[in-house]
């Protein structure tokens, strides 16, 4: 195994026919880290992982997974365990059987394949279960059965695609608790695709957005959020008397979006230019003799970010 | 035989044909007979039918052929001969004067039932046809349960394989729950 | 090289993929549910025949290779339909793209598959073994009919499962799979039920004995009806035995072409 990054994506191109489904795609995971894949539907993150994981061939461009080349096949499928989008099981065998199975074909002996299946049915919080068929597991059981076995052969990589996808708040928390605390305990990196904004800005170090096939953004969420020219909120607290001289004030100021007074003395503002709006705003507000009880400094949530950059916000006004 | 010896044999049969086609006999001519009368076999059970075709006449008769068919006389099902016999018709030849001849066919009936068997002499040289009276066979079903002792086996193979696949669907079952109990502290799901 | 120190590659994946197909179809009720119908309709053909044959409708003989053709017949249709739903079932189960994603080598799955559903022909043969002897009417047919049933039911059963798994490896649609598998076992053995002035002329001669199911059939036939001897038949074993390795041949190349599907 390599000592460099988990993952070294360089230039990758996939084609499907002459559509470019992933186009000059790179980035890097470092060892135990969670990287976020972003993007709306159709934007190329499973042909990315597909690829990643030589399911297809990339039709340009090259990969390394913990050293091993895309060339390698069987080198990166040593190293790497997955959890599809579209994630199916045969339905008339057990959990314990299925894990067993693919202990097997990861090279676990029949003994080491039967300790390993029933350590993972505990850590994926099916212990109890592992005699049952698979016929009778909910979604959310199958979501974790599927994390059991993409961590079978105690993977470097961990590809996930969608793993929260159709589960309950409550499935969802359990499910990326797990995440985080394999990629701290067993220093497993994760390459999580999702396009539920909340998942990722929660249990990613660094992220990437995908659209039509190509980068528009990467680093961590706050460098990420942060060059996106998206609206900030401030939250101003002023004296309930001062709440209509603010306003004022607000409506003359430059480069506001919103303003919005939820109760009299709090405030909602909205500024297109994060750091110099939100100190002229302070300077205007002084200089008219509003007291200010309280400032919340701007805020921006992921979501905006990700609609300003991947353009969904266009598109979905278009329709 | 001259040319007018056979005109004669030719008028007499004609005669014969025309004036009675039924009647079995005629004094001094072409008799044609079907022995046994009656049979009485199981469905699949082989028998013979004998047919005598004799000259009462002074004279050789023309080339002669025996053709025998079968029938259902109540018409309720319809018989192929070639079913029950694989020669239907033999050639007799020419009978000279006084004599007869034979001639036998195995039969072996494939449905049940009540059959006529009947046979006819005829000859591609005179439009005349001898008829015989007919033969009645009675063909009676035969209820087997176990055709060549293959019963056991025709069971057994369903019972052992179904039973087999009754313990398999019995197992599978026994590893499923309801939906609605779920056991032990599954978290989330 | 895995942390727990395996290599990640199993030793002989193909072994471990046959056992967990053969665990999956046996234990299952899927492949007894098949073998269950096979059961009764050899049972139905079995009874169906003994009674003519007890009623002289037909020859002890005649009865048997009726079981013998029909044993073979539907022994290799349960095999064709395992092995046409081997690849292309997964694939539309969304099951197939982490058997992908293992280290296991395609061939192997293929292979692995394939050994799996040749048990559906076998099992069918051992079935129809007791069936055979017990319509035999005597060791000299009975022998005849068994030598017949282990000969022709494996060559015509291989050849078959390893024509469905050939299609099953590169269809994308399971539908595709299944259709093309059985059309091509009803053209095969299409000839066989032709007349038999048909397969008389030089053409009709040459189609039936290089099709491998219409001469493992018409050697049934000549075996067993027309007591002719196994050498005097030897022209019709050449193309089962010819279909049996060359089609496994195909289907473990084919195997190359195993992939998810196309663009989602």
């Amino acid at each position: 195994m390599s000592s460099g990054p988990a993952v070294v994506c360089e230039n990758l191109e996939v084609g499907y026919g002459q559509m470019k489904a992933v186009d000059d795609v790179s980035f890097s995971v470092e060892v135990g880290q969670v990287f976020g894949l972003l993007g709306p539907n159709g934007a190329g993150k499973t042909s990315v992982v597909r690829a990643l994981t030589t399911i297809i061939d990339p039709s340009a461009g090259s990969a390394r997974i913990s050293g091993y080349p895309l060339t390698d096949p069987a080198g990166v499928r040593s190293v790497i365990g997955v959890l599809p989008e579209s994630n199916g099981y045969p339905e008339s065998i057990t959990a314990s059987e299925y894990l067993r199975y693919f202990g097997r074909l990861n090279g676990l002996s029949a003994t080491a394949a039967i300790t390993r299946a029933a350590s993972l049915l505990t850590e994926v919080g099916l212990d109890g279960v592992g005699g049952k068929t698979i016929r009778t597991f909910s979604r959310g059981m199958r979501q974790r059965l599927g994390i059991a076995r993409a961590l079978v052969n105690r993977p470097s990589v961990l590809f996930l695609d969608e793993p929260t996808l159709g589960l309950d708040p409550a499935g969802r928390e359990d499910i990326l608790s797990q995440l985080t605390a394999i990629a701290l305990s067993d220093g497993t990196s994760v390459v999580l695709c999702s396009h539920l904004l909340d998942d990722v800005e929660r249990v990613c170090d660094r992220i990437a957005i995908l659209d039509k096939g190509k980068i528009v953004s990467s680093g961590s969420v706050a460098d990420v959020t942060a060059r996106a020219e998206v609206g900030r909120v401030v939250t101003i607290t002023v004296e309930t008397a001062d709440t209509d001289r603010a306003l004022d004030v607000l409506r003359d100021a430059p480069a506001i979006r919103s303003i919005a007074a939820t109760q009299p003395g709090l405030i909602e503002v909205e500024v297109s230019r994060p750091v110099e709006d939100f100190n002229s705003l302070l300077d205007a507000l002084l200089r008219a003799g509003v007291s200010i009880r309280a400032l919340e400094p701007p805020k921006t949530r992921l979501n905006e970010a990700f609609l300003a950059l991947t353009g969904e916000k266009e598109r979905a006004n278009d329709r | 035989m001259s040319k007018a010896s056979h005109g004669l044999v030719g008028a007499l049969i004609a005669l014969i044909a025309t004036a009675s086609p039924a009647l079995e006999q005629t004094p001094g001519g072409i008799e044609i007979t079907i022995e046994p009368s009656q049979v009485n076999v199981n469905l699949g059970q082989s028998f013979e039918i004998q047919v005598t075709v004799s000259n009462g006449t002074d004279q050789p008769t023309v080339p002669l052929v025996a053709h025998i068919d079968i029938t259902d006389p109540t018409s309720t099902s319809s018989v192929d001969p070639e079913d029950w016999t694989s020669t239907l018709t033999k050639d007799i030849g020419a009978i000279p004067p006084g004599e007869s001849r034979t001639s036998t066919w195995p039969l072996q009936p494939i449905s049940a039932g009540e059959y006529s068997v009947y046979a006819v002499a005829l000859s591609s040289s005179t439009p005349a046809v001898f008829v015989s009276t007919a033969t009645t066979v009675t063909v009676a079903t035969t209820r087997t349960l176990n055709p060549e002792g293959v019963l056991p086996v025709v069971i057994a193979g369903p019972v052992l394989v179904g039973t087999l696949l009754a313990l398999v669907l019995r197992r599978s079952k026994g590893s499923r729950y309801g939906r609605r109990s779920v056991p032990g502290p599954v978290r989330g799901a | 090289m895995t942390a727990d120190g395996t290599s990640g590659l199993a030793s002989r994946p193909w072994a471990i993929v046959a056992a967990h197909e053969l665990r999956s179809l046996w234990l299952s009720a899927k492949g007894l549910t098949v073998l269950f119908g096979y059961t009764v309709l050899l049972s139905a053909m079995t009874y169906l025949a003994a009674t003519n044959s007890e009623l002289n409708l037909l020859d002890a003989r005649e009865s048997i290779a009726i079981i013998v053709q029909v044993a073979i017949g539907l022994g290799t249709l349960a095999a064709l339909v395992v092995s046409a739903d081997a690849i292309s079932g997964e694939r539309e189960r969304d099951s197939l793209e982490a058997l992908l994603l293992t280290p296991v080598p395609r061939r192997d799955l293929v292979i692995g598959k394939m050994l799996a559903a040749s048990t559906m022909w076998l099992a069918s043969i051992i079935v129809a073994l007791p069936y055979a002897y017990s319509i035999a009417q005597g060791p000299a047919v009975g022998a005849d009919a068994v030598l017949v049933l282990i000969t022709v039911g494996p060559l015509v059963g291989a050849a078959l499962t390893a024509l469905g798994m050939a299609f099953s490896a590169v269809s994308l649609s399971n539908r595709v799979s299944l259709a093309a598998s059985i059309g091509i076992l009803l053209v095969l053995a299409a000839p066989s039920q032709l007349p038999a002035i048909a397969s008389r002329g030089a053409l009709g001669s040459i189609l039936v004995t290089i099709n491998p199911v219409s001469a493992g059939l018409k050697l049934a036939n000549t075996i067993l009806i027309d007591q002719k001897t196994w050498a005097s038949q030897w022209t019709l074993i050449v193309s089962p035995v010819v279909a049996a390795i060359l089609l496994t041949v195909v289907a473990v190349l084919a195997s190359r072409r195993v992939r998810l599907g196309g663009s989602r």
